[in-house]
């Protein structure tokens, strides 16, 4: 008969399996998931290094400049400028003229090469977002950049995925402010069930379909 | 009993005996067991070599299908889907055979069943791994085809559950699992054999852990019928089921010629008629080959003949069926569709198709025909050439020319076309063959159940309660 | 056996579709060679892909990476550093321009994004396209971003800066000083430029002996001429056809190749709006040997070899003399063959309909008729009191012939050795010339010769000379309509090749190195002097220059001369070779153009190729079958084309067109169709025979996209006379009969809009604009001539072409628009496994690209067969310049996914977008304008919200002739088309 009896120790067979098989199993797919949950799958705090240290918490934050000033394109476009090197000089020229800090800023309006800035939101080539049309529905900045008066250098803040943007475009409501407030970067989201209406009365009804995003 | 004649037996009142050449159980363990234990014969070798270099060209077909794209396929607007979606229900189709067999004719105390079986869940088996192959290489942008999955994900999206496709994907890939666990339970016992057998330390060890410890105590046997029946109950209802599902690819559309109510009974009897064709070939081929005479009697190619007869009639009623329907639902487009299979460009196909499948196996009326060993074995391939084309009739002519006559067009095949379709024959083909080879090609446990050394009662009674007796008929195999 | 089958249910149309020749001619061979749809052979050119070099020029990708949601690449943003004026990153600019083009401007809008053009548009306010734009117009941004452009001047094919050329042109213009010009001629196209006019003519004054000789293929020379011999002057002809109730096309291609096109089928479509009983319609007569889009729009046609036109010209001022219209008995003593049959019959019907509306009929003659058929077509026009009414003549831009016998002079003169340097500016002569010209050997006598061009291509190659050229997009410069409007030319880009314009080059030869800018000016400046400034702004914003038209001329007819003209007219005995231009390079212009390319042939959908077209009689007597290769022989020159069986075309006669076949037009048009220009002549342009037709192979592959030219008996495109419309408005709508339909799927609701289409069936004249303009619009790219044969081709909308009627000889042909119905039931939505294609709150049927897997099963199940797959990276390798071109809006598709029409959603977003900014809450109708409807020279196409019960799509779609195509499958379409109506004469009913 032995010769084909397992040897005893196979009665713990199940338990080796389970330890050796599918416990590490398991935590290896945890790990997974956990990841790509994670900030860092997603990118929240991704903060590259700018050719140029500006601040946005001492101009937006301390001197209290409005986003409109340098991000005009921002309530009428989809794509919301990043200032013309013009712009910053419009200051600088008088501000502190000769700052290490804006050198590249002044070389580019000496050469008309534009300064590199490193892009920290980004969205796949086929999701086609507009500024204007967020703004105009009472979207305000932080809502979706946090508080940049708060970021000596720009920070991701929010995960901008799918279904990130769906909760909003599905419950639009909590997140829809007065236009004074737009760029108040200290606004608190309203309490849930908020009416999803925009400051003129208009209904906001954002689409949650396919071409709403993608073309 | 001994004296059992050579022939089969005509007398009514006495079922002729499943094995012949007055065997007894040692001497089908020795049968069957030594072609697992002598040293490979050289055809196999030679057999497995050509099959592999098949399998080399599908490797090769994919990786210029996924390098380069879908065009390289003869496919176009209008005809998006032909060889691929063939070659899928096609393989699908074959696939049925096997857990019918086990399954059904098991529930139906059909023992005769018993010599084919384990071939024929093999069969099953490879069927479905070279089917879903087709639906796997045949999307756009295969590298993002979890996304038929429904897992939870940061798009926030699931699959749409109203299509086809994922009833297809989720009916097959239960259909592959079943089937692989019916095949597996059924082989334990024959495991344990080997591994007894064994004379290698390393076959004790590989069929030791396959065979799970089996002792074919009477404990063992109860569980192990318990668990068979169970799979074969669940089995069942999933024969019938995947091809229904498949069907429903075709049926849900709107193309004339898809857009039909017949298509899943008409869809299963073609399946069980193709399943059958094949197992006929491969097991007169492996008898052959393996000088199994005495265990795949003639006896047992009558009764698939006869099976392929009955469905194959069916099909060709389905054939007729969809032509009144055509003409009688006074849909012009329906109607246009079917008199262009059958008169249209594609009217080669269309013949060839119902001279396979419904002229050639009428010839299975005639008892010569159905127990001479070599017009089974050509009808069957027959059959099995008719049925690819039936797959192949229905989705190309249907889709070649539908609503508007400006996108009419003709689908030609191209060299790839014919290479993947080639190779999963190789890819199929390389497991079987591994698998006459390294497992026990015939349910030997079960054949000895149905040996009259079997059965306890007199001789010439029809062992109908020998299920009762199995556990006994199983230790004495061990023995 | 399957016509039989289609004797009940759904075809009470009444009419005979047929499915092709062979149908009729029931020769089973026939049966069996339309049964395919290609010929085996075809099918086996597996080449698969050979042609994939090409489209790495075509599309472009913006890095498709995205679709797999990848890691982030690290990326820049560049803003400007000192922002331009009124731009505003991310919203689109429009620039007024004009296209000189087929001796007329087209006014356009073209949209640009950050500074480069990615869209031509009609420009509404102008004249002559009153908002619409040909394919070929729409095509012409594709040229500007097209890699095989040459880069910079080139002296015996080694590269020259421009600064070297500048010197070499201005020494070139000294030298000739003291000769007075001697020696030196200037070769321009057709040009209409004031301010190019004004430069040659300049350099006329400095160097008098100097000669500039002006040369196209397709010119209006006859027309003009034929003026002259009637009225004793050179005038062009201009016609106001919304003005004409009976307009006869006499062999004139008036809605697509000739006259000035966008405008004619404007004018001719506002004329054939039935929306209530008692609307009235023009009704168009056509004479022609080849069908044309005119022909096909036309309420009747006439079979008639060119030739013969004369014939039956004169026929017809016999009879209208008989109904007492006063005709000089000159031009009726000409006598003709008289005709019988069936053109008797319509002649004599054609003219009681003119008699019977005087002054508001319009006889229009093709340009490939000679000069004496446009005089006599004058007189005539002139007795019925058309003359200015819906005829009018106005003083030509320039009178000198600058057609194939101009240039044949020229040539001549260059054999004797008279040139010593020719100045090529533009054009294209070396392959373009007539063959009695001889232009290449002339050429070749010459001792110092320039080409200017955007391409170096076989002029280029055999000048000693290259200077690259700008293209109208780039540069400034000004043209007149035909009707002498003026419109500036304005830039909207810097030269992307350092190119420069004609204009500029006279400049060098005279020394004087102004830029195009500061000429155009010039030229405005003088001739509005004090007014100037506002004139010059005004121009640039309107895209015209207001009330610059020529005065219309008053005529005196000389029938005398018409009269001996006529006499010298015979038909061509035996077999006749008409010349027409191609529907894909025009005049060989457009071969390097890929889009122009794979747009079909609008009457045989022949693409990427050129081919001989017979009439099936015709084809028989010499053996000759679809598929077959034809030696055409004519005075000892030998060509061989592929042989179409061509429905409509007249008995002994057999068409060509030019312009394909280029040895030297880049990686795209290089040896794609076949060079006729060999029998081209410069004798009788347009017509030449007899010509010998040989079989010479056969098995050759047509590349179609439409093989297949019968309805099947099945009721696509419906259409009634107007007598039926009288008597049954709704004559469409019962054409078919279903049971009660119903859904197990709930019905959407929509609160907001609810975007739809309507298609007039009766406006639509089958001219591809739409196509090409979708293809422009959406990125969509080419699949080469291997694909077409493949049935791969990408076109998001295409035009269905069927032919119908009694005969073989003489059908009738109808279009029909197609592309994505929008279906509120989508089969498509209901089979794809991961709902890549869904319903959005408005009713489309979206398609997320970046969500499709690509099983094929939505296209499989879509009964319009409107789904296009991406069989391979069709956007791989893209020339850097090429990407330039896309729609930024439009994401550009990889391999393995499915697209289709989506109605222009990104103009629907971003009209909703603007709306809500503006705080406002529904977007305005007329506000979303999609690509297609934008083009449709004839605004057949009717886009906007079908909620909204006041907009324009929701009248249209209340209207008696609305039906829905394929309505009885119950998958709800969201396009609907209006049903044509003829309006035959009632005299030739049944005819």
């Amino acid at each position: 008969m032995h010769r084909y009896q397992f040897p005893r120790w196979t009665n713990k067979a199940p338990r080796i399996i389970l330890l050796a098989g599918l416990g590490p199993l398991a935590t290896l797919l945890g790990i997974g998931l956990w990841y790509y949950g994670s900030n860092k799958y997603l990118e929240v705090g991704y903060a590259p290094v700018q050719p140029v240290p500006f601040s946005h918490k001492l101009h937006a934050g301390d001197l209290g400049m409005d986003c409109r000033y340098c991000h005009f394109t921002v309530e009428r476009s989809s794509f919301a400028a990043v200032p013309p090197s013009q712009v910053c000089m419009n200051c600088h020229t008088k501000v502190r003229p000769d700052s290490p800090n804006t050198l590249p800023v002044r070389e580019s309006m000496a050469s008309g090469n534009p300064v590199e800035w490193n892009r920290v939101h980004k969205l796949p080539e086929y999701v086609y977002f507009d500024h204007s049309a967020h703004l105009a529905a009472g979207v305000g900045c932080s809502t979706c950049h946090g508080r940049i008066d708060q970021m000596p250098r720009v920070t991701q803040d929010q995960p901008l995925t799918m279904s990130w943007c769906l909760d909003c475009h599905r419950n639009p409501g909590p997140n829809l402010r007065a236009p004074a407030d737009l760029t108040n970067m200290a606004w608190v989201t309203k309490p849930e069930g908020a009416a999803p209406v925009a400051a003129n009365g208009r209904k906001v009804a954002p689409p949650t379909n396919c071409s709403g995003c993608h073309r | 009993m001994s004296a059992a004649p050579e022939r089969l037996v005509e007398d009514p009142s006495t079922r002729p005996p499943l094995v012949l050449g007055n065997t007894d159980f040692h001497d089908v363990t020795e049968k069957v067991a030594g072609i697992v234990e002598s040293k490979a014969p050289k055809l196999w070798v030679l057999l497995l070599m050509m099959a592999l270099s098949l399998a080399l060209v599908l490797a090769g077909s994919i990786l210029d299908l996924v390098g380069k794209g879908i065009g390289e396929w003869g496919l176009n607007h209008p005809v998006g889907w032909a060889w691929d979606i063939t070659g899928f229900v096609f393989w699908i189709g074959i696939g049925h055979a096997g857990t019918l067999i086990s399954a059904i004719l098991f529930l139906f105390r059909q023992k005769w069943r018993t010599s084919i079986n384990r071939a024929a869940e093999a069969m099953t088996i490879f069927a479905v791994v070279s089917a879903l192959l087709y639906p796997t290489i045949h999307v756009g942008r295969l590298w993002f085809l979890y996304w038929f999955f429904p897992v939870p994900n940061q798009m926030g999206v699931w699959p749409n559950f109203r299509s086809p496709l994922l009833w297809d994907f989720v009916a097959v890939s239960t259909y592959g699992t079943v089937s692989a666990l019916f095949w597996f339970t059924g082989l334990v016992p024959d495991l344990a054999t080997l591994r007894d057998r064994a004379t290698s330390k390393v076959k004790q060890v590989v069929y030791g852990v396959l065979a799970l410890g089996w002792r074919g105590s009477q404990r063992h046997w109860q569980n192990y019928e318990k668990a068979y029946l169970l799979l074969a109950g669940l089995s069942t209802p999933l024969v019938l089921s995947v091809h229904t599902i498949v069907s429903f690819d075709f049926a849900v559309s709107v193309i004339p010629g898809w857009h039909t109510t017949i298509f899943p009974p008409y869809f299963v009897a073609g399946a069980i008629f193709s399943g059958f064709a094949m197992v006929q070939t491969l097991m007169i081929l492996a008898r052959k080959a393996f000088g199994l005479q005495n265990l795949l009697t003639e006896r047992h190619m009558e009764n698939m003949n006869k099976v392929m007869l009955g469905t194959g009639s069916l099909v060709g009623y389905a054939y007729g069926m969809e032509f009144f329907i055509a003409w009688y639902s006074g849909n012009p487009y329906e109607a246009f569709a079917f008199i262009n299979r059958a008169f249209g460009p594609y009217a080669w196909a269309y013949w060839t198709m119902i001279s396979c499948n419904v002229l050639f196996p009428q010839l299975f009326w005639f008892k010569k025909v159905r127990t001479s060993v070599a017009a089974s074995f050509v009808l069957s391939i027959i059959v099995n050439i008719g049925m690819w084309f039936e797959r192949f009739v229905i989705i190309v002519t249907s889709l070649h020319r539908d609503f508007l006559p400006s996108s009419w067009a003709y689908f030609t095949p191209t060299i790839v076309d014919v290479s993947t379709f080639v190779g999963t024959f190789g890819l199929f083909f390389t497991l079987f063959l591994l698998f006459l080879r390294y497992l026990p090609m015939i349910a030997m446990a079960e054949i000895k159940q149905v040996m009259p050394q079997a059965s306890a009662h007199p001789a010439g009674h029809h062992a109908a309660h020998a299920a009762g007796e199995h556990g006994q008929g199983g230790s004495h195999a061990i023995a | 056996m399957k016509r039989a089958h289609y004797q009940y249910g759904i075809d009470r149309s009444g009419k005979n579709y047929w499915r092709s020749l062979g149908e009729l001619s029931k020769s089973p061979e026939f049966q069996e060679a339309l049964e395919r749809e290609f010929p085996e052979g075809a099918a086996e050119l597996s080449d698969g892909f050979s042609r994939r070099g090409f489209l790495s020029l075509m599309g472009a990708s913006l890095g498709l990476a995205g679709l797999s949601a990848c890691r982030r690449p690290e990326e820049k943003i560049l803003p400007y550093a000192k922002a331009p004026e009124h731009l505003i990153p991310g919203k689109p600019l429009y620039y007024a321009t004009a296209m000189p083009f087929m001796g007329t401007a087209i006014g356009l809008l073209v949209e640009s994004h950050e500074g480069r053009p990615t869209k031509i548009e009609g420009n509404p306010r102008h004249p002559e396209s009153l908002g619409g734009a040909s394919a070929w117009v729409q095509a012409s941004i594709l040229d500007l971003y097209d890699p095989d452009r040459s880069a910079a001047p080139s002296e015996k094919g080694t590269a020259r800066t421009w600064e070297e050329a500048s010197a070499f042109l201005t020494k070139l213009g000294a030298s000739f000083v003291e000769k007075k010009g001697k020696g030196l001629v200037i070769l321009t196209e057709a040009h209409r430029s004031p301010t190019l006019a004004a430069g040659l003519a300049a350099l006329l004054q400095k160097l008098p002996e100097a000669k500039v000789v002006r040369y196209e293929p397709f010119t209006r020379d006859a027309a003009r001429q034929g003026a002259a011999l009637a009225f004793g002057r050179p005038l062009d002809v201009t016609y106001a056809l919304d003005k004409a109730d009976v307009i006869v096309a006499l062999d004139s291609d008036l809605l697509q190749t000739e006259g000035s096109p966008l405008k004619s089928a404007r004018q001719f479509a506002s004329r054939r709006i039935v929306h209530e009983p008692g609307d009235k319609m023009n009704r168009l007569y056509a004479v022609e040997s080849t069908f044309t889009v005119t022909g096909a729009s036309a309420d009747h046609r006439l079979r008639a070899r060119r030739s013969e036109i004369a014939g039956v010209l004169s026929a017809l001022a016999q009879k209208l003399a008989q109904k007492g219209v006063a005709l000089p008995a000159e031009v009726l003593a000409s006598k003709s063959a008289p005709l019988a049959g069936k053109a008797e019959k319509f002649v004599a019907a054609l003219a009681s309909d003119l008699a019977s509306k005087p002054g508001r009929g319009a006889i229009v003659v093709g340009h490939s008729q000679p000069a004496a058929v446009h005089a006599l077509a004058a007189i005539v026009n002139q007795a019925l009191g058309n003359v200015g009414q819906t005829v009018r003549y106005v003083k030509p831009f320039d009178a000198a012939p600058e057609g194939p016998a101009a240039l044949r002079e020229l040539a001549a003169s260059m054999q004797k050795g008279e040139v010593e340097a020719l100045v090529m500016l533009g054009g294209n002569p070396v392959f373009a010339a007539p063959a009695d010209a001889q232009f290449a050997q002339a050429l070749a006598r010459v001792g110092t010769t320039v080409h200017l061009s955007s391409y170096l291509d076989e002029t280029g190659a055999a000048s000693t000379w290259h200077l690259n050229q700008a293209h109208y997009l780039e540069s400034w410069s000004d043209v007149r309509s035909e009707t002498g409007l003026l419109s500036i030319v304005q830039p909207l880009i810097a030269p992307l090749f350092d190119g420069r314009t004609e204009a500029e080059v006279v400049e060098l030869l005279l020394g004087t190195p102004r830029k195009a800018y500061e000429l155009v000016r010039q030229t405005l400046q003088a001739e509005r002097g004090a007014a100037f400034e506002t004139a010059w702004k005004h121009a640039l914003v309107d895209g015209l220059v207001a009330d610059s038209e020529y005065a219309e001329e008053k005529v005196e007819p000389n029938a005398q001369a018409v009269a001996q003209a006529l006499s010298a007219l015979k038909p061509v005995s035996g077999l006749e070779l008409t010349f027409h231009a191609d529907a894909h390079a025009f005049d060989g212009r457009f071969a390097n153009n890929g889009w122009m390319q794979e747009a079909p042939d609008p009457m045989s959908k022949l693409t990427w190729d050129n081919a001989a077209g017979f009439a099936e009689a015709t084809a028989q007597k010499l053996g000759l079958a679809e598929g077959d290769l034809v030696e055409l022989t004519l005075d000892g020159k030998t060509v061989a084309l592929p042989v179409v069986i061509a429905p409509g075309q007249a008995d002994e006669s057999v068409s060509v067109t030019l312009g394909q076949g280029r040895r030297q037009a880049g990686k795209v048009g290089t040896g794609v169709g076949h060079d006729v220009y060999p029998l081209f002549g410069s004798q009788t342009p347009g017509v030449a025979g007899p010509v010998t037709a040989k079989k010479s192979g056969s098995g050759y592959v047509l590349a179609r996209t439409q093989e297949h030219s019968a309805m099947e008996g099945r009721p696509l495109v419906r259409e009634g006379t107007l007598a039926e419309f009288e008597k049954k408005p709704e004559f469409a709508k019962e054409m078919v009969e279903s049971p009660k339909l119903a859904s197990i799927f709930a019905d959407h609701e929509y609160q907001g809009h609810r975007w739809g289409m309507v298609i007039d069936l009766n406006g639509c004249i089958g001219c591809n604009a739409c196509m090409v303009a979708c293809q422009s619009e959406n990125n969509i790219p080419l699949v080469g001539k291997s694909g077409v044969i493949r049935n791969r081709e990408m076109h998001w909308i295409r035009v269905d072409r069927y032919f119908e009627g009694a005969g073989a000889e003489d059908p009738q042909a109808v279009f029909q628009p197609i592309s994505c119905h929008q279906c509120e039931n989508a089969p498509c939505e209901q089979v794809c496994p991961v709902g890549a294609t869904t319903h959005s709150q408005e009713g489309l049927n979206d398609m997320a690209y970046n969500r499709c897997v690509g099983t094929r099963y939505c296209a499989n199940n879509c009964p319009y067969k409107v789904r296009r797959f991406n069989f391979f990276n069709y956007n791989k390798e893209v020339a850097e310049i090429s990407k330039m071109r896309m729609n930024p809006d439009v994401t550009v598709r990889a391999r393995g996914i499915m697209e289709k029409c989506t109605y222009c959603v990104q103009r629907i977003m971003h009209a909703r977008i603007n709306t809500h900014t503006q705080g406002k809450d529904r977007v305005a109708d007329g506000e979303v304008v999609s690509a297609c409807q934008q083009t449709c020279p004839t605004k057949a196409i009717h886009f906007g919200d079908l909620n909204d019960p006041n907009s324009d799509v929701s009248r249209h779609a209340k209207l008696p002739r609305d039906y829905q195509l394929l309505e009885e499958l119950n998958i709800r379409p969201r396009t609907s088309f209006l049903a044509r109506v003829r309006n035959p004469n009632p005299e030739l009913e049944g005819a």
